[in-house]
């Protein structure tokens, strides 16, 4: 470095804590929008693309936003559930291939996806390692959830007990770790995957216990004809093994057992039409377009951006007025530095160069900062929308 | 070239009027010079504008009544830019205050001209000259350092170093003991002196201090100059 932009920079430097707050004023000031802007957008594409992939959803009336959400991220929401019913209803229909998701319950405060094999071939969801849920109890986890649990295949997850001290809600279920996926960059890296009958042994619905003529007969409270009646006082399997399999089972027809909602595939764009409006004259139900829904909730946190950068303007005007001010005043302090070389024989342009130097060094810098720090929210964008949902 | 006697003038003042816009004061001086090689000591109360006629001998004030010539060039001739290249290249200044930069090392400091000005190029020979200076003034250990570490005699012989490094053909010094003890104000003089005469370079210096006028070949009092030019 040479002549006065050197003295520009010792200056700078004999002055780092002053000129460290301001490069990090100015920086932080062009950072906010940037970094606000790469967040939204990367958050825009993460649903629009995840949306795009989900044709249609099936669920109850109620909010389509709560409902689109908890499809498409397991969100949790206080919609009333569908039957099972409706999943052979479309497949009969042979339109669409209905993907049943319940997402009502956690573990470790996960959520466990309950589902078909059809979802992991909608999302293409691969195994690293084991295999998919196949039966009940069965669970797989998606990449991110594998590693912060510190699961691998053969390891038991407990799922969340819904109610501790309520002895009528079913206890805790230990979830056998079937299989690992490869990481897909989305939603389903957090998740927890298991068949779709789990989700009914969750609820309560469905449950095994030892066979009624291998009980002691304390626990039977009444036997007739075709009913056998058990006292409270039976402890129901916490877990499925490959020795208690059998013994699950539910007390209702497999109709009416509830799900979350249903991805439904169409065949063709006449049988979206088709299945679209007729679902949605049903009553009690709602079938949505994730794009449309995802593309409405994108104007609203978009206006919410705009708002965002009005209000980085302001404070962008404000801190650089607030920079012109302390320029002003370091240029007022320095006047007898001014003065000093002005009388030794140095040029105006050389005093003007020596504050502009300055001026364009702490810009530059607070420019670099704003880019890095822009880059890295860029980085790690991904896992900032995560957290997002 | 203006020459008197035996001597080449540094620089040459006459019929020199000077007023300062809307105030009473008056500088007047009828003749003045000094030739090379020559120390000449400026003496007067304060107010009587010594400070004024250091500014005009070096161009950094101009008057359209009178003529000053700076080695043998009249300055009223001269624009701006092109007076402010003749003082960097021509003259050494030194003022009380010292007036060296806060950030600048001691080095940086004697170097600053070169650091400033385009027309003076910094090479290995000047940095050499600097470190020699600064050798001869007794301040080679405290290079490094920056001036709020150098005691004022330190900080002096800097501002010294600063002023003949360019190789200044005139030495201006604007009461450069004002801030010194008398015995630091004597070195210092000192050192000025013998560094003006092993390079030939004329003194022309303000002071107050009347112990020092002994060492210098002419005093000038400014009240005196108008007509009576000492």
């Amino acid at each position: 470095m040479k002549g006065v932009l050197r003295l520009s920079w010792l200056h700078a430097w004999h002055h780092k804590a002053a000129t460290g707050i301001l490069i990090s004023c100015l920086g932080l000031t062009a950072l906010l929008p940037a970094a606000t802007r790469v967040v939204v957008e990367r958050y825009g594409e993460d649903l629009t693309a995840r949306a795009r992939a989900t044709p249609l959803v099936l669920g109850p009336k109620g909010n389509r936003f709560d409902l689109t959400l908890g499809a498409l991220y397991f969100s949790a929401s206080s919609l009333d559930t569908v039957p099972y019913a409706l999943v052979r209803e479309i497949a009969a229909g042979g339109d669409a291939t209905p993907i049943p998701i319940s997402n009502r319950f956690t573990a470790r405060g996960r959520p466990i996806l309950c589902t078909s094999p059809e979802y992991f071939a909608l999302r293409g969801l691969t195994a690293r390692t084991g295999t998919p849920p196949l039966r009940v109890g069965d669970a797989a986890l998606g990449a991110r959830a594998a590693e912060q649990l510190g699961l691998a295949v053969g390891d038991t997850l407990p799922s969340d007990p819904t109610a501790l001290y309520d002895l009528s809600k079913p206890a805790s279920f230990g979830l056998h770790i079937t299989g690992i996926f490869e990481a897909n960059g989305t939603a389903d890296d957090e998740a927890i995957f298991s068949d779709v009958k789990t989700a009914w042994v969750l609820e309560g619905i469905a449950h095994g216990h030892a066979k009624t003529d291998e009980l002691d007969n304390n626990l039977i409270v009444d036997r007739s004809a075709g009913n056998v009646a058990l006292s409270g006082a039976l402890i129901e399997h916490t877990e499925a093994t490959p020795k208690n399999l059998e013994d699950f089972h539910v007390h209702t027809g497999e109709d009416r057992l509830p799900l979350t909602a249903i991805i439904v595939l169409p065949r063709d764009d006449r049988a979206d039409t088709i299945l679209n409006t007729g679902f949605n004259l049903r009553e009690k139900l709602q079938m949505v377009r994730p794009r449309e829904v995802i593309d409405d909730l994108l104007a609203i946190v978009f206006s919410i951006r705009r708002l965002i950068d009005l209000i980085s303007l302001v404070l962008g005007a404000a801190t650089i007025l607030l920079t012109v001010l302390v320029l002003m005043l370091s240029s007022k302090l320095r006047a007898r530095e001014r003065d000093t070389l002005h009388k030794i024989g140095c040029a105006p342009g050389a005093v003007a160069r020596l504050l502009g130097y300055e001026i364009l060094l702490v810009l530059g810098t607070s420019l670099i900062l704003a880019s890095v720090g822009t880059a890295a929210v860029a980085r790690f964008a991904p896992s900032l929308t995560a957290t997002m949902r | 070239m203006d020459r008197t006697g035996s001597g080449i003038l540094t620089f040459a003042l006459r019929d020199l009027v000077w007023r300062y816009a809307g105030a009473d004061f008056e500088l007047r001086v009828d003749e003045l010079a000094a030739r090379r090689g020559e120390a000449v000591a400026c003496i007067g109360p304060s107010g009587c504008g010594k400070t004024t006629l250091v500014h005009l001998i070096a161009g950094i004030l101009v008057s359209n009544n009178g003529t000053v010539q700076l080695d043998g060039t009249d300055l009223s001739t001269l624009n701006e830019r092109e007076r402010r290249a003749r003082r960097i290249r021509t003259i050494g200044m030194v003022f009380q205050e010292f007036e060296l930069l806060e950030y600048l090392s001691a080095l940086d400091n004697i170097l600053l001209p070169y650091h400033v000005a385009d027309e003076l190029q910094l090479d290995a020979d000047v940095r050499g000259r600097a470190r020699e200076l600064a050798s001869e003034m007794g301040i080679s250990d405290l290079l490094a350092r920056k001036p709020k570490k150098l005691s004022q005699g330190e900080r002096q012989r800097v501002a010294l170093c600063r002023a003949l490094v360019t190789q200044p053909k005139l030495l201006i010094c604007d009461e450069p003991t004002g801030n010194l003890d008398p015995k630091n104000a004597e070195t210092i003089v000192e050192l000025l002196l013998r560094q003006a005469r092993e390079h030939a370079a004329t003194v022309f210096m303000v002071t107050h201090d009347h112990g020092l006028l002994k060492r210098f070949d002419r005093v000038v009092d400014v009240r005196n100059l108008n007509g009576r030019d000492a």
